[in-house]
């Protein structure tokens, strides 16, 4: 169409070359990405045990004397389901096992297994 | 044809460009007395003498600059501090005052105050110096007139800086128009008017007019249209629809909105023509229409863009009047030239920079054009090759300004200036028939009008649902728009088709090669923007993806929508157009409000949130469940553990909520973000409050990080042992507080800032130093607040 020399050619096909390198880089760089989860099973904790705060889970927790403040140290455990673990204890009396625990309403299994072994009742 | 002015106003301009770097004034003085003696002496030598003549002229143009930007004493600019000050001002009203709607049903009554006095504590003094001035009301106050010489109580603040790379500076705009100081009235301060109406009668009467036609408007044509002919007609744009704006960028005909030279062009030929039914002589005429279009000038506020066209205007019929060679190029460049001597500051005003580059384009490229279209010249081909020669002049200035680029401005002027042409008539046939009180058909008028700008809303926002009628392109690089302009000077020689292709090719290489090589890979660049008081983070990772944050406050009617003004032009500006991972911290309105706007002009690959709306938050988060629906986006709910993968070898774990627990504060239950890099980690810690952080600090080791965003914007964080522990824990090297905001003002609580001066860290404010960008290679990283001087 333009009628081009052959030296002109060559210098086009090169200009174009490039700009087209760039283009490609351009949409390399900015290709979407698939993001996804991995679920968390509390494998952080675990591998992490040995390097937490003592107080938080080394001494196990008296269910039967700690006050709300102690109980929220559990892991799961906030201030509305110390409040209620408290509650259940002053209505029916003391835990007479950790099981127990999971008649207080907001425990269910899952959570029950968390925190059985930083619990106990004496 | 010779065009010496056009090269007056060009050395001129390059002396004002000049004046930006330092130099002391003597140089200049002192160089273009010296050019002009030498081309006094050397008078013979033609070619030396004019080149050294320019020369003065440049040096002209800087020492003139810089004497018009030095301010005098007792300036009122030396009273104004960041933060704002009570003061009482004396001065008088200079433009006419704009009433607008402000938030919570006031008004914002907003004019020009020329100061002649200042009272703060117990000194009196006389100042000079004009002060914008905010009066914020339920109705109470009265708005002053033009000429009215108050006495005002306000809040006197130096207006706050650019905060966020990007974007409009707000200040800049200010000072262009040689303001330097803010006065915010509030609805208890005292506004006293001494003595009224002291301003020029003619100016009066067209402020009345302005008022007049603009109440008729109101009153007949239907309310969603009204604001729109209003902008079009007088200039009056504080009730045109944003979401009407946006439709008119995005096909590249916002000049219909702004008054400017087309109007001016259109008013003068209404009235040409009334004068020529009344057989009036041309020259008659012209002078007559002259005088018209001043007046007009005035009803339309005498905004600089109006100002301009009327100079132009002016000029170029003076030219006519006189019997000289009628030349647009040169009336331009005399135009120009004056302008530039009233207010050289102009000269990097965008809006100068648009109306000439698109003029000057016009006159020459657009008969360059129509040559190409061959010999069949009728009403299209010549209106596509006017639009088509302003698109080429101004692409890089509205690249740069507004960073979108419209190839369907081209079809969308073809209709749309027609569609001005007809709704301006019309609306001076209904503005006549009002006058002359013909109320019958007003009524009707006013639904003719409604009808007809119904219509250009419609087709107006058909071209810009067409397939890539507009795209949004980063801001070009400085270089690029010298190389563009030399490419575009040098067609203009240019006899050879095939050199301008290949320049052309070249100039797409820069642009596309500079984009290219922007973001290093390997790199985690984190961007923490100043979105007042609210939160919002963009996250550009290493080899590939884009993560934001939070968006700050927005979605409000009648409130500053963060995610609009701010998330995203920066998000524009950097060429971000796609973001892969959009994170809802919680459901509070200062962290999901601004991401309403990004979710409906992005691509959204997912969004990520904690599920857990509270009571409260059920209006947003319907909203946004509803957005998230139709735009058919991918949902992710996450929780404590798990981890948010597909960015390569960064790590993004979730530290908060704790899944088993339920019924807690929505701050409590807001998403905790630790992004890893190799050695490198950040910890965004949302709104948390010591309760949560009891909890997140089982974590122990694991949330040791260099950066920490610090919780709910620095404010109260609960038990003070607590947060000491976890700050603690974290033992950052940076802390960032995002925090801030002009209306709704979040303090940092003072417990919360001194356990952050307790750390062994540099702590940043996004209220103080803007945006705060952190770069890291995974092993070292550097911050950059964008406001260094704080």
């Amino acid at each position: 169409m333009f009628d081009l020399e052959k030296r002109e050619k060559f210098i086009l096909l090169i200009l174009i070359t490039i700009l087209l390198i760039g283009i490609a880089i351009g949409f390399y760089q900015k290709r979407a990405v698939h993001v996804g989860v991995k679920p968390g099973d509390f494998t952080y904790l675990s591998e992490n045990h040995s390097t937490e705060d003592p107080s938080i889970t080394t001494s196990k927790i008296n269910i039967n004397e700690s006050d709300l403040v102690g109980l929220t140290k559990l892991k799961g455990v906030g201030s509305v389901l110390a409040g209620r673990i408290i509650e259940y204890r002053s209505t029916n009396g003391s835990f007479r096992s950790v099981e127990e625990l999971k008649k207080v309403k907001g425990v269910g299994q899952k959570l029950y297994e968390k925190i059985r072994d930083g619990v106990s009742i004496d | 044809m010779k065009r010496p002015i056009l090269y007056c106003a060009l050395s001129f301009s390059v002396g004002i460009a000049l004046a930006n770097a330092a130099i002391p004034v003597l140089y200049p003085i002192s160089l273009c007395l010296i050019s002009i003696i030498l081309a006094v002496v050397l008078f013979k030598n033609n070619i030396l003498s004019h080149i050294l003549l320019y020369l003065a002229l440049i040096s002209f143009g800087t020492a003139y600059s810089q004497n018009y930007n030095t301010l005098p004493d007792k300036h009122i600019s030396k009273f104004a501090v960041e933060g704002g000050r009570e003061v009482f001002l004396k001065g008088v009203v200079v433009d006419d005052p704009v009433i607008k709607k402000a938030f919570y049903d006031g008004n914002k009554i907003s004019f020009t105050l020329d100061t002649k006095g200042i009272k703060c504590g117990s000194g009196e003094e006389s100042v000079t110096g004009l002060v914008k001035t905010d009066i914020y009301t339920s109705g109470r106050v009265r708005p002053p007139n033009a000429g009215d010489e108050l006495i005002i109580g306000g809040k006197l603040s130096r207006p706050e800086g650019l905060k966020n790379p990007g974007l409009f500076d707000y200040s800049r705009y200010l000072k262009i128009k040689n303001i330097y100081a803010t006065l915010s009235v509030s609805e208890n301060d005292p506004v006293k008017v001494l003595r009224s109406g002291r301003a020029n009668p003619v100016i009066g009467w067209a402020y009345r007019v302005r008022h007049s036609i603009s109440g008729s408007i109101k009153r007949y044509v239907d309310k969603r249209y009204s604001g729109f002919l209003n902008a079009i007609l007088v200039g009056e744009r504080s009730e045109l629809d944003s979401s009407i704006t946006d439709d008119f960028v995005r096909t590249g005909t916002v000049h219909v909105i702004a008054i400017s030279g087309l109007h001016i062009a259109l008013v003068a030929g209404i009235f040409l023509v009334i004068f020529k039914a009344f057989r009036i002589r041309k020259k008659t005429n012209l002078v007559l229409t002259s005088f018209a279009v001043i007046f007009y000038c005035f009803v339309a506020g005498s905004s600089p863009p109006v100002v301009r066209a009327t100079v132009v205007f002016v000029i170029a019929s003076l030219g006519y009047i006189i019997d000289r060679e009628s030349d647009l190029l040169n009336s331009l460049s005399l135009a120009a030239f004056l302008i530039l001597l009233a207010n050289p500051k102009e000269l990097l005003d965008p809006s100068f920079q648009l109306s000439f580059g698109s003029v000057i384009s016009i006159v020459l490229f657009a008969p360059r054009i129509e040559e190409l279209f061959g010999k069949n010249r009728n009403y299209v081909v010549k209106s596509a090759a006017v639009s088509i020669a302003a698109s080429i002049g101004v692409f890089p200035i509205v690249a740069k300004y507004f960073n979108i680029i419209s190839p369907v401005a081209v079809l969308a002027n073809l209709v749309i200036v027609p569609a001005l042409f007809v709704l301006t008539v019309t609306s001076f046939i209904f503005l006549s028939l009002n006058l002359i009180g013909a109320l019958f058909c007003l009524g009707w008028m006013g639904m003719v009008l409604s009808m007809m700008t119904r219509a250009t809303f419609y087709i107006n926002h058909l071209f810009a649902q067409i397939p890539l009628s507009y795209m949004r392109i980063p801001a070009p690089s400085l270089f690029f728009i010298w190389a563009y302009y030399a490419l575009l000077a040098y067609t203009l020689f240019a006899k050879n088709i095939k050199h301008i292709f290949m320049a052309a090719l070249v100039l797409l290489n820069i642009f596309v090669w500079s984009q290219a090589i922007s973001h290093r890979p390997g790199d985690l660049k984190i961007t923490f923007l100043d979105v007042g008081k609210g939160d919002s983070a963009i996250v550009q990772f290493p080899t590939s993806g884009t993560m934001l944050v939070d968006g700050g406050s927005g979605g409000v009617e009648g409130m500053t929508d963060a995610g609009k003004s701010v998330v995203a032009p920066y998000l524009w500006n950097s060429g971000i157009r796609r973001i892969d991972a959009v994170v809802v911290t919680h459901f509070h309105e200062d962290h999901l409000g601004g991401l309403f706007y990004i979710l409906e002009n992005f691509k959204v690959g997912c969004v990520i949130d904690n599920g857990e709306p509270s009571s409260d938050d059920m209006p947003l988060y319907e909203k946004y469940i509803g957005i998230v629906k139709k735009n058919r986006i991918q949902r992710i709910i996450v929780s404590d553990g798990d981890e948010i993968t597909g960015f390569g070898r960064a790590k993004i774990l979730v530290l908060n909520p704790v899944k088993a627990v339920r019924d807690i504060d929505p701050n409590d239950s807001s998403l905790v973000l630790k992004i890893t890099y190799n050695d490198f980690s950040a910890l965004f810690c949302a709104d948390v409050s010591s309760e949560a952080m009891g909890r997140i600090m089982a974590y122990g080791d694991l949330l040791r990080s260099n950066i920490i965003k610090v919780p709910h914007h620095g404010g109260d964080l609960g038990d003070m042992a607590v947060v000491k522990r976890f700050f603690n824990l974290i033992s950052p090297q940076v802390s960032i507080t995002s925090a801030g905001g002009r209306y709704r003002f979040s303090k940092i609580s003072k417990k919360t800032q001194e356990l952050i001066d307790a750390l062994d860290s540099t702590s940043y404010q996004t209220k103080k130093q803007g945006a705060i960008n952190i770069v890291s290679d995974g092993t070292r990283f550097k911050v950059t607040p964008f406001c260094q001087k704080n």
